[in-house]
């Protein structure tokens, strides 16, 4: 399986989150601002990054423009983790530099399913 | 002789009666009645009587009884008479008495009165003809007489025969006629003759009186002529055969003349030739004045009669009502129409009648100023009202003139009374619109003015003049005051519409703003027009003005409230959505823990079995809630204008597969039968298959819902470019009133429906939304326990015809246009008003593409940008915007319900703001990214004035704020206080003193940055140019050629000013973003 980096900052949902992804055989690494999400994704190298958009310090399209910018970890597919069924996520996700999104809630399954696309893109 | 005995012929002694009769003067005696008792022969002879004609006649009546004009001589005024009363003797000289032939010759006539016992019984009477006497004595009797005649009234036809008797006789001529001279026609009527007793001489008297002479013709005609007494010594040489006839031999003319004007020509014929001496020629001429005076009286009085009856014609025969009145004041004479008018008679009329037909009320007042005039012999005017024969009254205006005679004393009143009630109906009404009108005007506050543009003085009415806070009263404006009340921004327009409306005499309708002494500023409105004087003497405004302040500020008031209102209900819409997401968040962890639960129970095998039903309990409650959030936050979405639609590519047979297994199991559950229907050709659908499966979902779980143990079935056709989709249901159908009510929001059917169905009667309203969204409609048919069927069309591709056409964008090649691209209408019309308010143009675009193509076109100078637009969102058009080099330069404000500003920024965009928008950070920034208004803030340093304010124009006039100072002190303290952006400096005036002020600025590195523009008004010597042009970014003549070449400059300036400041802002906000980071 593969390693994940999930960045969000609301608890309950990185818990519940990484306790699933785990038991499906992800390792998962934890950042719960954008900030982080970068050096994280620096230092920890993940295979794919969840990447929730509404993020303090720093937010998830500046995050993701970020890593896209940086040699370093613009190869890391990245799925944003929308939760703005108001606006045109995807779109925007994809103009920020994500690979693909996923709108909250999530679906569990369908994430697994683009997950495993995401590493399959990037294998 | 004894005359105290009773005298009478026959009572008379013999001896005494021949004693009377040899007495060479007439006598006679009367009774104490004045009749006759005796005469004597010599009086008989006198008069041509018999005695027993004589005897017992009264004698006055007989021989006295007209003065010698034939007027009568009653006998009471004889003096004759007092002698019988008085007892004592009376002589009269030159008295006239009449012969029998009615001819008359002049006596003196004498009475002594007959006494008897003292009592007077009778008289003696003598008569002596004076004629017979010497002929001195006869002629002064002769003139005596006639002036007597003349002096009389009789009339001229009566008059003239007596006169030549008395002037033949009294001449000694035999015959005599009368001549008028008729000047008008230059010629000589015969007026009158006479003939002597004894002579016969009708050819004569009947060829004369029937022929007329010219001037100079025959002896009356060179008497005429020569205006003196001619005498025709022998009428044989005359050719006067009729006088020749009857043995007349001489003739002598004398002239009636006044001065040297002859009026008349008396011709005598005689027998025998006249002697002519000095006496006798006075005494003719004399008469002939006599004559002519009298002429000349006649001739008056018959022209003064002649005058009068004109007069009188001409005062019957006027329109108005005529009078007239004695100096006193009495009215004598009123005319035919004061009659007929007042139904009066003359007799009631008399004096002052004419007060019985005035108006009580009025009648003092009119006699009053009458007598007034009266006194003062001035003219009267008056009106009163006087009253017809009708008993009605009209108003007269009344004037009397005094007439005055030759002596200058008024002779008499005219008076003329017109009938003024027709005008002063109309004058009252006129005055009663005009207090009507000024009343209208004061209670409605609109104040009234003209304006002379010659004289540039402006007449105004109280209410302008408190309009305008101007002095009261009614002296005139001057326009220069009126415009300086007129708000700084305001001028200009007010100036151009005046100005306008003078150059094509038409029409103005103006809205301004007045700034009062006090500093309150007014609206006030300006309606009329520019009229010509007549005759080419120039124009002026007419116009009215009110004050719209109040209802200016009820309607800012109201378009505040307004905006407050909608700002209000999309912070609502917007804290719905927001409110939903916040749900959803703690929502996601229930379900996502609940599914983890699940497969961790999984693990537990058996023995979780039961924990697993409970936990997938919990998990589908919370889908529910979910739903249900999502149905509020897809409604909220929907009214904040944010739903988004997105379009992809789909099987339509697939979704409508997925769609069935969905639904399948709540069919299941209400035992219903369900089946599917497809169309042979469904194809592919270019639309929003997220919201299009919604729709099928909601309509088939509705019919489900409402449907027990029936059938359920979907049809899908495609006609043409258009898919439609049928819900069939057997349920329990709807009422019309039901109907009407299906597709508003949170309604069902009725309160009881929501008890039995449960739902929050969002789907249906939802489900209408959408397929209007994409761009289809929906239908439902239904009756009550027979089923419903509900149809949604949908075109199969909603990019192909945009039916919703793009808002004209407007046209204007104006660069300084805000563009504004937002898919909610009114977000764009709340926009456009704000813009618009500040005077921007303003385009507007439903959608990005749209807004992108309008963008290409119209170049605007700014672009406010939503996020969340359906089809193509906001952050995509930036990116385009962005990617075109033509676009990429205009300036991009974000407008986005979340704080997404560093996503903005890293796009490109100038600025970013959230919703509800803050009206004045949008205009700040809106000026920020304009960069038209207030490139900064400049400085001019100028000796002249006049230079000075063309400089302060220019300046102003693009945009700059500037300040003035006349020399260089003023302008360093002027620029400590407050640091300039811009210097334009004279450096040629000493006395400005620019080279100092270059030199300490250099000195001061606060100030040293100061771009700096050199004036001159000349050359410079090349040095002096030299050293300048180190000093200062550029020199500039300040010549009207070289205004250009300055204003190019200036905008140059402001350009990199702008171009700076953009700079540093976009450096700000990222700064801002990372600190709140």
């Amino acid at each position: 399986m593969a390693k994940l980096l999930l960045v969000e900052d609301t608890e309950e949902i990185w818990d519940f989150l990484s306790r699933r992804l785990q038991r499906r055989g992800h390792e998962v690494v934890l950042a719960h601002d954008g900030q982080a999400a970068v050096s994280t994704a620096r230092n920890s190298r993940p295979e794919v990054i969840l990447l929730d958009m509404n993020l303090p310090v720093m937010d998830g399209w500046t995050a993701a423009r970020t890593l896209k910018d940086d040699p370093k970890t613009n190869g890391i597919p990245i799925i944003a983790l929308t939760a703005h069924a108001l606006a045109g996520d995807r779109e925007k996700a994809l103009a920020a530099g994500c690979d693909d999104y996923h709108p909250k809630p999530v679906d569990f399954s369908k994430l697994l399913a683009q997950i495993d696309a995401a590493l399959g893109v990037a294998l | 002789m004894d005359l105290s005995s009773p005298a009478s012929n026959r009572g008379t002694a013999p001896a005494n009666r021949d004693m009377l009769e040899a007495v060479g003067f007439g006598l006679y005696c009367i009774d104490a009645e004045g009749r006759c008792t005796y005469t004597n022969r010599a009086a008989l002879d006198m008069l041509g009587y018999d005695v027993s004609e004589m005897l017992g006649r009264n004698m006055h009546d007989l021989i006295h009884h007209s003065h010698p004009d034939g007027s009568r001589y009653p006998q009471s005024a004889c003096p004759l008479v007092a002698t019988r009363q008085t007892g004592r003797p009376v002589r009269l000289a030159n008295e006239v008495l009449w012969r029998k032939d009615r001819s008359f010759f002049t006596a003196e006539y004498c009475a002594w009165p007959l006494l008897e016992n003292g009592q007077v019984t009778g008289s003696v009477v003598t008569l002596v003809d004076t004629t017979q006497q010497g002929s001195a004595r006869d002629r002064l009797a002769l003139q005596v007489t006639v002036s007597r005649m003349l002096a009389g009234t009789a009339n001229l036809e009566d008059v003239l025969p007596r006169l030549l008797a008395a002037v033949g006789g009294g001449l000694g001529f035999q015959a005599a006629f009368f001549w008028t001279v008729s000047h008008r026609d230059r010629r000589l009527d015969p007026e009158a003759s006479w003939t002597g007793p004894g002579l016969d001489a009708v050819g004569l008297v009947e060829r004369t009186m029937a022929m007329t002479l010219e001037r100079g013709d025959g002896l009356p005609g060179r008497a005429w002529v020569e205006g003196e007494i001619i005498l025709a010594p022998d009428l044989a040489g005359e050719a006067h055969p009729e006088a020749i006839a009857a043995g007349l031999t001489s003739a002598l003319v004398i002239p009636a003349r006044v001065g040297r004007r002859v009026l008349g020509v008396i011709e005598l014929f005689g027998r025998e030739r006249p002697a002519l001496d000095d006496d006798f020629l006075d005494g003719a001429a004399a008469i002939g004045q006599q004559v002519g005076q009298y002429l000349r009286r006649r001739r008056a009085e018959e022209a003064l009669r002649d005058r009068e009856e004109e007069f009188r014609a001409f005062a019957e025969n006027l329109p108005q009502l005529t009078w007239m009145a004695d100096p006193d004041g009495s009215i004598t004479w009123f005319n035919r129409r004061w009659y007929d008018y007042t139904g009066t008679t003359a007799d009631q009329m008399q004096g002052w009648g004419w007060r019985t037909v005035h108006h009580r009320d009025h009648a003092a007042r009119a006699e009053e100023s009458y007598r007034a005039a009266l006194e003062a012999g001035t003219v009267w005017e008056e009106t009163f009202p006087l009253r017809g024969h009708d008993g009605r009254y009209r108003w007269f205006l009344s004037r009397a003139v005094p007439i005055t005679d030759e002596a200058g004393r008024i002779a008499r009143w005219f008076g003329t009374s017109t009938d003024i009630t027709e005008q002063r109906r109309a004058e009252t009404r006129a005055i009663a619109a005009e207090r009507r009108l000024r009343f209208a005007l004061q209670v409605a506050r609109i104040g009234s003015w003209s304006w002379d543009f010659d004289s540039e003085v402006l007449e105004a009415d109280e209410g302008f003049r408190s309009l305008f806070d101007l002095p009261p009263g009614d002296d005139d404006l001057l326009a220069g005051d009126f415009l300086g009340r007129l708000h700084p921004e305001d001028q200009a327009r007010v100036t151009t519409v005046f100005q306008e409306a003078r150059e094509t005499g038409g029409e103005f309708d103006l809205e301004f703003r007045i700034v009062t002494a006090s500093g309150e500023v007014r609206w006030a409105v300006a309606r009329g027009s520019v009229e010509k004087r007549p005759f080419g003497r120039g124009l002026y405004a007419l116009g009215i003005t009110w004050d719209l302040t109040d209802r200016k500020r009820h309607e800012e008031a109201l378009a505040a409230a307004k905006m407050a209102a909608e700002e209000a209900n999309l912070a609502k819409s917007q804290f719905i959505a927001n409110m939903s997401h916040e749900l959803r968040t703690p929502l996601s962890a229930i379900i996502g823990y609940a599914e983890l639960l699940e497969e961790e129970v999984e693990d537990l095998g058996e023995t979780g079995e039961p924990i697993a039903g409970d936990l997938g309990k919990i998990e589908a409650s919370a889908r529910h809630l979910l739903t249900l959030i999502n149905g509020v936050l897809d409604l909220s979405k929907i009214e904040a204008g944010k739903m988004e639609v997105e379009v992809e590519e789909f099987e339509v047979a697939l979704l409508i597969e997925e769609v069935c297994d969905t639904v399948q199991s709540l069919m299941a559950k209400k035992e219903n039968r369900f089946a599917a229907k497809l169309g042979p050709d469904l194809g592919t659908m270019r639309s929003d298959p997220v919201k299009l499966r919604q729709c099928l979902f909601n309509l088939l779980s509705n019919a489900a819902k409402f449907t027990d143990g029936g059938a359920v079935m979907l049809t899908v056709e495609r006609v043409g470019g258009r898919l439609a989709f049928r819900v069939v249901d057997t349920g329990i159908g709807m009422t019309p009133e039901q109907q009407a009510k299906l597709f508003q929001r949170f309604t069902q059917a009725d309160v009881s429906t929501t008890r039995r169905f449960g739902g929050t009667g969002l789907g249906l309203a939802l489900t209408r939304a959408f397929a209007e969204m994409l761009n289809g409609t929906i239908e439902v048919e239904s009756e009550e326990g027979q089923g419903t069927t509900f149809t949604l069309s949908l075109p199969a591709d909603l990019r192909a015809p945009a039916e919703e056409a793009l808002e004209a964008p407007l046209s204007e090649a104006a660069s300084d246009q805000v563009l504004v691209i937002d898919d909610d209408p009114h977000m764009r019309e709340l926009l456009t008003r704000f813009l618009g308010r500040d005077g921007l143009g303003v385009a507007v675009a439903p959608d990005g593409e749209a807004g992108l193509a309008l963008a290409r076109e119209i170049r605007p100078s700014a672009i406010i940008l939503d996020v969340m637009m359906p089809r193509m969102d906001g952050w995509s058009v930036l990116s385009q915007l962005k990617a075109d080099p033509d676009l990429a330069d205009i300036p991009v404000i974000m407008i986005s319900m979340i704080r997404e500003k560093g996503l903005a920024y890293s796009l490109g965009a100038a600025d970013y703001l959230t919703k509800p928008i803050d009206w004045t950070r949008l205009k700040a920034a809106l000026e920020r990214q304009r960069g038209q208004p207030a490139p900064g803030i400049a400085l001019v340093l100028e000796g002249d004035a006049g230079t000075r304010e063309q400089l302060h124009d220019l300046l102003t006039g693009q945009g700059w704020e500037v300040a003035e100072v006349a020399d260089a002190r003023a302008a360093l303290e002027r620029m400590v206080e407050r640091r300039p952006d811009l210097l334009l400096v004279n450096v040629q005036l000493p006395e400005v003193g620019g080279f100092d002020l270059l030199r300490e600025l250099r000195r001061n590195p606060d100030l040293s940055g100061i771009p700096v523009i050199a004036l001159t008004e000349g050359d410079l010597a090349p040095k002096e140019r030299t050293h300048l042009r180190d000093q200062v970014r550029q020199i500039i003549q300040t010549r009207d050629d070289s205004m250009d070449e300055l204003r190019d400059e200036l905008r140059r300036i402001a350009a990199e000013r702008i171009g700076r400041r953009l700079l540093d802002a976009t450096g700000e906000a990222t700064d801002g973003q990372a600190i709140a980071g």
